[in-house]
């Protein structure tokens, strides 16, 4: 077997929350919002992973944790086999040229006061790879080109408050790839774009994610487009991974309930289709105080008694992995 | 940094300066406060081809608190006049046998053979045509050299032009020994006054030169030869009359008889000088601050902000007062001592500033791609920042002004040089209040309305810019 680009074992973000200075001294335990709850997967080259979810589980978080923006709680993050944490700060900052995070709001995404020039060239900078400004001009041109906004000259002295949508995604994934990174985590990069450019963005993020043969982690709440664009699926609920395997086993034979539910939420674009209704009730409990048993067993369709008392394991059941002792169960029988 | 000077770097910079001109441009208060700011700039940098005079070291011009000149055209002040400077032009009267020389520097040289008294007469006239002066004052050099054996006394007489009386302006002892000395009849001199037979209180320029016409200086030279060989050589030089003017300049005198036209212009210098600076070095503190508090966070943060909630607390003027006492009227340290204090509340803005900024996705992507926390400061979050702090610095400018001015007017300002603050001071310590003379008043307090104004001006309109909130307000 070959080694992961990216792989993460039991990983766990616990986010403390603030309080005032005497709350916290009458309190005997500090709460803490349970973001990330003992998740982990493997990303290997040119693999891409989607990790699909309702916002507010935990995608985001897992995000940021693999690409170093913040200190996991427990569990350890891989990077081609090597251990994050065993890595100096030095040696952690070279690291990042190979890393890369694409955010979900273009808007939020560009730094106001630069240009496209130099939000692009920020990495090249940072990074220290070009030998002279020259040479980042050049990287910057084809990196832009590389990404259909030609000519480079048009765009480049703009600001970001000068680009479309669709543009300013296309200016921030072209920053993430400049570095030819390894892997890449992309957060919801189409959700805030208008569905008419859309497509054009993931092609262009899937034809470069080719060339490179990235690894590439995608986050999205969409389980539709993790099917048209990913080779293998992870379905998260509330901090806890519940059903992972091949996009096309998760897809058209899902076990856990949940995903289920999310598939059967996809809208169909025939009105006189007929759908299978599964329907789970009220809100994502909250991720400070999570129910104890199976997180899902407060909404679950088909909620049991153990489902109450005990955590249901990550197992193996026919090609996938799924936390659910709907399966266990009949997998042990 | 290389990329500054790269192309690419130099068209994005054009582009944004450019930008900000046209944005600029449709503020018409911002430009008007631009217009003012600039006429200042230009008073401060043009200063010295503005006024013929030096600020600090000035002749006597004219009568203390001297009216503008140009107040002759009401009618009432037709005829106040200028100041006039008389070169005195001696012409003999008698003793012609030992004066060599003449004209403005006489030459006298005695010499006898046996025991006599010789007297030396000289003359001079000059016409004075205004009214009455209310100040004048008289010079003149004698040197005795090579003086053997005699005793020699000196009167200075002066006659007016109808010829009925006259005064003495200056009357030596008898004296036999070398000597020279500058001789300075001042009506404001009470020696003189009471040499002239008047009351202290007497404006003898008035009586004196009440009439018009010619009037008369005599000098009278009495030698006396003690023995056969006595012999002196007496030199008469420099003696002029200036009658003070009532009206001088453009803006009159103040109670040193100082131009008042030329303590505006270098004023201003002053002025914008400790204004800018101030503003300047203490938006670079409240900068720093902010942007380090609000970024690290933390025990930092904790520590910077109780700093500032301190100095927020310390009431500011006696404590600059009593620094400017401990270390000396020095305007470096007046600015050095505004800005140290004039940064918390723009401290704590960009502190809030930054704390939103920090949270922003592009910080977070530009440490993931590997940037320090001192890269992310320079790069990121005070470049979002500047625009704020930029119109808080505009903003914070006329403060510094006029707080210079307040300790100016308090009697802590450089007595080294001239500010709008200490003309104020010294127009309330020294009669101008009390004679209401609105040519000394009005010009340093309106001088500094206007250089707080054009930077409140041009900072609100940066404001707008920046902030587009405010656009809305009106």
């Amino acid at each position: 077997m070959k080694t992961p680009t990216i792989e993460i074992k039991g990983l766990v973000k616990h986010f403390p929350i603030k309080m005032g200075f005497f709350k916290t001294l009458r309190a005997k335990i500090v709460p803490e919002v349970h973001a990330v709850d003992g998740v982990s997967f493997r990303v290997d080259k040119g693999e891409i992973l989607g990790l699909v979810g309702e916002s507010g589980c935990g995608k985001t978080t897992t995000g940021k944790v693999l690409v170093g923006l913040i200190p996991p709680t427990q569990g350890e993050v891989f990077f081609e086999g090597t251990k994050l944490a065993s890595f100096s700060e030095k040696e952690l900052r070279k690291l990042r040229r190979k890393i890369q995070i694409v955010f979900q709001d273009p808007y939020e995404s560009l730094d106001p006061r630069m240009s496209v020039f130099d939000i692009v060239a920020e990495p090249v900078r940072i990074q220290k790879v070009a030998k002279n400004e020259t040479e980042v001009g050049e990287m910057v041109r084809n990196a832009l080109e590389e990404f259909d906004l030609v000519p480079p000259e048009e765009y480049m002295y703009r600001f970001p408050h000068e680009l479309s949508g669709g543009q300013r995604q296309r200016v921030s994934i072209a920053r993430a790839f400049i570095l030819n990174p390894d892997f890449l985590v992309a957060d919801e990069p189409v959700s805030m774009l208008d569905a008419s450019i859309r497509s054009e963005v993931l092609k262009l993020l899937l034809s470069m994610q080719k060339k490179l043969d990235t690894a590439f982690l995608y986050i999205t709440h969409d389980i539709a487009l993790a099917r048209h664009m990913c080779n293998r699926i992870a379905v998260m609920y509330l901090g806890k991974i519940v059903e992972t395997g091949n996009t096309d086993a998760v897809i058209l034979k899902p076990l856990h309930p949940y995903t289920e539910a999310l598939i059967a939420a996809v809208p169909v674009p025939d009105p006189t289709a007929r759908r299978i209704r599964v329907t789970i009730k009220g809100e994502v409990p909250s991720a400070i105080n999570p129910p104890p048993g199976c997180r899902f067993n407060t909404r679950c369709p088909h909620a049991m008694e153990i489902c109450r008392k005990k955590e249901p394991p990550l197992e193996e059941v026919s090609n996938r992995m799924v936390a659910c002792f709907l399966h266990t169960k009949k997998a042990k029988k | 940094m290389a990329s500054v000077f790269s192309a690419d770097a130099r068209k994005i910079l054009l582009r944004r300066i450019s930008e900000f001109w046209f944005e600029f441009r449709s503020k018409r208060i911002g430009l008007a406060g631009l217009a003012l700011m600039l006429m200042y700039a230009g008073v401060a940098i043009f200063a010295p081809y503005l006024t013929p005079y030096n600020p600090m070291s000035q002749p006597r011009l004219a009568q203390a608190i001297a009216m503008p000149e140009w107040i002759t055209v009401f009618p009432q002040f037709q005829e106040y006049g200028r100041t006039q400077r008389n070169t005195l032009n001696w012409q003999i009267v008698a003793g012609s046998d030992y004066i060599k020389n003449w004209g403005t520097t006489v030459d006298i040289q005695y010499a006898a053979d046996n025991p006599e008294l010789v007297q030396v007469a000289l003359k001079s006239h000059f016409a004075y045509e205004q009214l009455a002066p209310n100040e004048f004052y008289t010079k003149f050099r004698y040197e005795v050299t090579n003086l053997t054996d005699v005793e020699y006394s000196m009167t200075l007489v002066l006659t007016p032009p109808d010829a009925n009386g006259s005064w003495v302006f200056f009357k030596s002892p008898t004296l036999s020994a070398a000597r020279s000395q500058d001789v300075t009849a001042d009506s404001k001199d009470p020696l003189f006054i009471k040499l002239l037979g008047y009351d202290l209180q007497t404006n003898v320029g008035n009586i004196i030169f009440a009439q018009r016409g010619n009037y008369t200086f005599t000098m009278y030279l009495n030698l006396r030869a003690l023995s056969g060989n006595a012999e002196a050589h007496i030199l008469f030089k420099e003696a002029q009359i200036v009658l003070l003017g009532r009206v001088h300049g453009i803006l009159g005198t103040d109670y040193l008889a100082k131009d008042i036209w030329s303590h505006i212009v270098w004023g201003s210098r002053i002025s914008l000088i400790v204004g800018l600076l101030a503003a300047i070095v203490g938006t670079a503190i409240g900068i720093f601050v902010g942007v380090v508090s609000g970024y690290l966070g933390g025990m930092t943060d904790e520590v910077l902000m109780r700093t500032v909630d301190i100095l927020l607390c310390l009431p500011l003027l006696p404590l600059l007062l009593a620094l400017v006492h401990l270390y000396g009227r020095n305007v470096y340290y007046i600015v050095l001592f505004i800005a140290i204090f004039g940064w918390q509340g723009l401290a704590r803005v960009i502190r809030s500033q930054t704390l939103s900024i920090r949270e922003t996705p592009y910080i977070e992507s530009a440490r993931a791609s590997g940037g320090s926390g001192f890269y992310i400061m320079r790069r990121h979050i005070v470049p979002n920042i500047i625009p704020v702090a930029f119109a808080s610095m505009i903003l914070a400018v006329p403060g510094a002004i006029l707080f210079e001015a307040a300790l100016s007017f308090l009697g802590f300002g450089d007595p080294r040089v001239v500010t709008w603050g200490m003309m104020l001071q010294h127009a309330f310590g020294f009669g101008g209040f009390s004679q209401l003379a609105w040519w000394w008043i009005l010009p340093p307090g309106l001088a500094i309305i206007g250089l707080c104004l054009s930077f409140v001006f041009v900072g609100h309109a940066f404001d707008e810019i920046v902030n587009p909130r405010l656009r809305r307000r009106r």
